[in-house]
């Protein structure tokens, strides 16, 4: 009687076959990875809109501020406290005061680039304190400049009043995370907008 | 005899051990697949919520003391002022509160309607003026589970009330859920003559009408829960969100987003130096 001759595969055979299946597979690990930075940077998108958005309704609610250049930037805002025009919370209700056009402009500024606690987790409570949109994003900033006057002269800052602004949101996003270099690993994803003063 | 061989010892070790460790990998890339799907879900139903929200409540507040008769004056806020006192039922339920309940506050922005003139409440019932009803007077109340009566849990809830009649129009409606709270400040001018907003404070501190000028919201929004076992943030840390005046607190890991605006009042700021 003959005995069938059976070739199965070879150890060598299967290990390259699982070789090549967990490159396959790391390749949609990476996929993943990149879906949920996307959607991420996304969402940060959308919140830099909202962001400068609400500055824009600020800037209209204190119109003379803006017609003065009020909301011009130079550089980096000052994260360190100003004067609180508004109503917040920080550890129990704190209440505002009065301000001018300028100090409104300079809150408002603040507000936006900072929110009020700098600080968004505290290790030692193991909390984390979002209070303000700009905390849900990395690093923001702001740059206002005027780009429109008229010969109107603002009676508050004594040159001519600001008619158009632009508005430029700039933060940082991880999706070069996986860059050899420290300097690739960020980059900056930014929202602008032009706006005309009422 | 038919010889038969099978696997050795060694060859199934082997094998299995090589399984494993394929279906190891298989396994994990199934679990972030999955966790995957509900952030991306999570990010976009707050994103969702929170744009939608913020749409319809700017359009709604920006309305505030709308009157086509520009001479005269309508408040742009249902607070105690003049004839209306908040303390009378029914008009109590639908003044502008601070700090109304868990999930924030009530807002109520009042319009005018003239002769000729007719719109919409929120659950779109006609609201006519006409030759016999006179000028009149609504407002149109927001908040999260504004509603005293309400059941529902996360709901902004949008009511119309007929001020010159003393009675709602339609009981609240949700507009959407998913909204853990709503906050809001009102933007007070230094003078009855500035256009500019000086101080942003909560409505109870509000005692003129005359000043206000713009009003600042905030919402929490939230995703649908997702039981248990499938939380979207990995460590339950503390996480406090302050929305304008008020604090938030949650452990239970859930997405959430905080959306602000600012509305500045075009009918209150026209109408400042001439009252």
């Amino acid at each position: 009687m003959i005995t069938p001759r059976q070739n199965g595969f070879a150890m060598i055979e299967i290990m390259v076959t699982a070789v090549i299946l967990a490159i396959g597979i790391s390749g949609m690990g990476v996929l993943l990875l990149k879906s949920i930075q996307s959607s991420q940077d996304n969402s940060q998108k959308s919140q830099g809109m909202w962001i400068v958005q609400d500055l824009v309704g600020r800037m209209r609610a204190n119109s003379e501020g803006m017609r003065a250049k009020a909301y011009e930037t130079s550089g980096a805002v000052n994260c360190t406290q100003v004067k609180m025009c508004s109503d917040y919370n920080d550890d129990g209700f704190k209440s505002s005061e009065s301000c001018t056009t300028r100090e409104m402009a300079n809150f408002d500024r603040w507000i936006t680039a900072c929110g009020v606690s700098a600080q968004v987790y505290d290790a030692a409570s193991d909390t984390y304190l979002y209070d303000s949109p700009a905390d849900s994003i990395i690093n923001p900033e702001l740059n206002v400049t005027c780009t429109d006057t008229t010969d109107r002269t603002s009676s508050y800052s004594g040159e001519d009043d600001c008619v158009r602004y632009f508005i430029e949101l700039t933060w940082d996003t991880k999706l070069q995370q996986g860059a050899p270099d420290a300097a690739d690993r960020t980059f900056k994803s930014q929202f602008s907008m032009v706006m005309e003063s009422n | 005899m038919l010889k038969q061989k099978g696997f050795s010892l060694i060859e199934l070790m082997v094998a299995s051990v090589i399984g494993i460790v394929l279906l190891a990998g298989v396994t994990n890339l199934l679990i972030t697949t999955n966790r995957t799907v509900s952030l991306s879900d999570g990010v976009a139903q707050n994103q969702e919520t929170g744009r939608f929200a913020m749409a319809y409540l700017s359009k709604h507040l920006r309305e505030a003391g709308y009157n086509p008769d520009f001479i005269a004056f309508t408040p742009p806020l249902l607070i105690t002022s003049g004839d209306i006192d908040c303390t009378a039922s029914p008009i109590n339920d639908a003044c502008a509160v601070n700090n109304l309940s868990s999930r924030g506050d009530r807002i109520s922005v009042v319009f005018t309607l003239v002769d000729g003139e007719s719109a919409r409440s929120c659950a779109g019932t006609d609201l006519v003026a006409d030759a016999a009803t006179g000028t009149r007077q609504f407002a149109t109340v927001f908040g999260v589970n504004s509603n005293p009566l309400s059941t529902s849990e996360k709901d902004l809830q949008c009511g119309t009330f007929d001020i010159d009649n003393n009675t709602w129009i339609d009981s609240n409606i949700s507009i959407l859920s998913n909204v853990e709270a709503f906050d809001f400040l009102v933007g007070l001018a230094a003078t009855s003559d500035s256009k500019s907003t000086s101080r942003y404070v909560t409505v109870d501190q509000v005692t003129d009408n005359n000043l206000i000028r713009s009003i600042r919201i905030a919402i929490l929004t939230t995703s649908q829960d997702q039981g248990d076992k499938n939380k979207l943030q990995s460590q339950l840390s503390t996480r406090k969100y302050a929305l304008l005046d008020s604090v938030y607190e949650f452990t239970d890991g859930q997405l959430r987003n905080i959306f602000s605006n600012t509305i500045e009042l075009p009918n209150s700021i026209e109408a400042a130096g001439l009252n």
